[in-house]
């Protein structure tokens, strides 16, 4: 697996969608805070101008991972260059691990490396954001990201895979948020808002508020359950579906 | 080395592989020969793990897993799959690291054998088919295998490329005896390359020879050197003229009465002159045609 690691470290480096991504996302972010913060939250503060601002980089986020890693890894597949390592004899989970250290974990990487270029830019200092809420901000990123990889990888495809994970991520937890108030009791709502990456990226950047305990729970265990749910789906339809 | 059995391959209600039995022999070079369509590619892709088999199995003779075994083998099928916006190098950088090759001389090494040493910063999408075929094929050879399968490695390759890549091949069966199984539309080559040979038509296995079984087979044509004008008259007279044929030098008489000992007897007692008189082998292209594509009207 090391051998795979360093080759996949190699192509995702040499590979400039994910720079152009990183540079996509620190644009959108110097755009997005010349926004009217007094509009959007009644707080037109530097600290209300950053949070504002991440809040509606939450939709850009997930476009831009969605975007990129729909076309690195559907290039792949269109390639068929996966091929190599499917012949190889790796199995598909092994794989899809991999895949996900380089757009998953270094992609999420790079993100928090331009939100935190972002918010020192504006800030001038970096305690805005305690390391916790760093962390938590990191974790969600990772969610998304490797989660996205494995959404392409499961359907072979960068633009289906793509899709449905850009669905998944933003109108799917939108939809989820409305349809929870509605239909869940309380405490069911609050769970499920816990696990909702979009819920959970609000919360966790609104540093007016403590984040909730069952937010501490959520972000790490929805990342988990979601991403090993994907691998094993990856590798079962691996063992059905021909190349 | 191999031993396949019973290698079965369905889509829904159609048999792509229909058992097929094969015995991969170190240092052979299998030739697959087949009409579009017929399985060659999809047994290909069962080997290197693309394909699930329906049924069947492949047993390495050592008594390893087959799964294990893959790692020993190479494969290039339908066309080569290489990153488009990367170069040459850079394609073998990733693919020689995947199969546990890291040494950059190493890898330059098999550019230089394909003559891809040069292309420099030239992404690959700007590389024409034949050059693309050879970086396949460069990739192919990358991490010593025992085992190479090639689907169809002339396509699109220029006549001195197809004269570089046969060197090539034979070359790594004498000096490591790697052992090939190839299948390519170019009979001619194929003949060149190959020391058995496999025909397949409509998912089966029709017929399995070796290349010294097909030299031995006869065509029943009896090729004979002559300058000497009354020969073609003569034999016309003798076997009808539907049965004889001239270019240049030589007459071609198709009959099955006579072995050549005989006719040449009767032009000598005649008082004809010849300069030699042979029967001809069956062409690989001819057996085919005759055997294999000729069966699929019966």
């Amino acid at each position: 697996m090391s051998k795979l690691w360093r080759v996949e470290r190699y192509r995702f480096f040499k590979d400039c969608m994910i720079w152009i991504a990183v540079a996509v996302m620190l644009s959108v972010l110097l755009f997005l805070s010349t926004e009217d913060p007094e509009m959007l939250i009644g707080d037109n503060t530097l600290e209300g101008t950053i949070t504002s601002t991440l809040k509606l980089a939450n939709i850009f986020i997930a476009l831009v991972v969605c975007v990129a890693v729909a076309v690195y890894i559907g290039r792949e597949f269109k390639q068929k260059t996966i091929c190599y390592e499917v012949m190889r004899g790796y199995g598909m989970w092994r794989i899809g691990f991999i895949k996900t250290l380089t757009c998953g974990f270094i992609n999420a990487i790079l993100l928090q490396l331009a939100i935190w270029i972002y918010v020192t830019s504006m800030d001038g200092k970096t305690n805005l954001f305690s390391f916790g809420r760093w962390c938590l901000m990191f974790l969600i990123l990772c969610h998304i990201c490797t989660c996205v990889t494995l959404y392409v990888i499961l359907f072979r495809d960068g633009g289906i895979g793509g899709c449905l994970a850009f669905v998944r991520f933003t109108l799917f937890s939108v939809m989820g948020i409305f349809i929870s108030e509605i239909i869940l009791p309380d405490f069911a709502q609050d769970i499920y808002m816990a696990f909702s990456p979009m819920s959970q990226w609000n919360v966790v950047i609104n540093v007016r508020d403590s984040i909730p305990m069952i937010y501490l729970v959520g972000v790490p265990v929805s990342f988990l359950l979601e991403y090993t749910l994907l691998l094993v789906m990856v590798q079962l339809v691996s063992k059905k579906k021909d190349f | 080395m191999l031993t396949i059995t019973n290698l079965t391959k369905y889509y829904k209600k159609n048999v792509a592989v229909n058992h097929f039995d094969v015995d991969i022999k170190k240092g052979h070079i299998y030739g697959f020969i087949g009409p579009n369509g017929a399985g060659k590619t999809t047994f290909f892709k069962m080997l290197a793990g693309l394909a699930i088999p329906s049924e069947g199995e492949i047993m390495v003779s050592t008594g390893e897993k087959f799964e294990k075994y893959k790692m020993k083998m190479s494969f290039m099928i339908e066309a080569p799959y290489l990153y488009e916006k990367m170069t040459a190098f850079e394609n073998m950088k990733i693919i020689g690291g995947i199969k546990g090759e890291s040494d950059d001389s190493v890898l330059l090494d098999y550019l230089k054998i394909v003559k891809l040493d040069q292309t420099g910063k030239k992404k690959v999408k700007d590389f024409s088919l034949g050059m693309k075929q050879r970086l396949g094929i460069a990739c192919a050879l990358v991490g010593n295998p025992e085992i190479i399968v090639l689907d169809e490695p002339m396509n699109g390759v220029d006549p001195e490329g197809i004269v570089i890549l046969r060197e090539i091949l034979l070359s790594l069966v004498e000096k490591r005896n790697v052992t090939l199984m190839i299948s390519s539309h170019i009979l001619s080559e194929l003949y060149n390359l190959s020391t058995d040979f496999i025909f397949i038509r409509n998912g089966n296995i029709v017929k399995k020879m070796t290349k010294d079984a097909l030299d031995r087979l006869t065509s029943g044509v009896i090729e004979i050197g002559t300058d000497d004008v009354g020969v073609f008259d003569f034999l016309v007279q003798q076997y009808g003229v539907d049965n004889v044929t001239q270019k240049e030098s030589y007459i071609y008489l198709t009959q099955d009465k006579k072995n050549p000992t005989e006719i040449s007897k009767e032009l000598i007692e005649k008082g004809f002159t010849f300069t030699g008189i042979r029967e001809q082998s069956v062409e690989l292209e001819t057996y085919y045609m005759r055997e294999i594509v000729g069966g699929s009207h019966e």
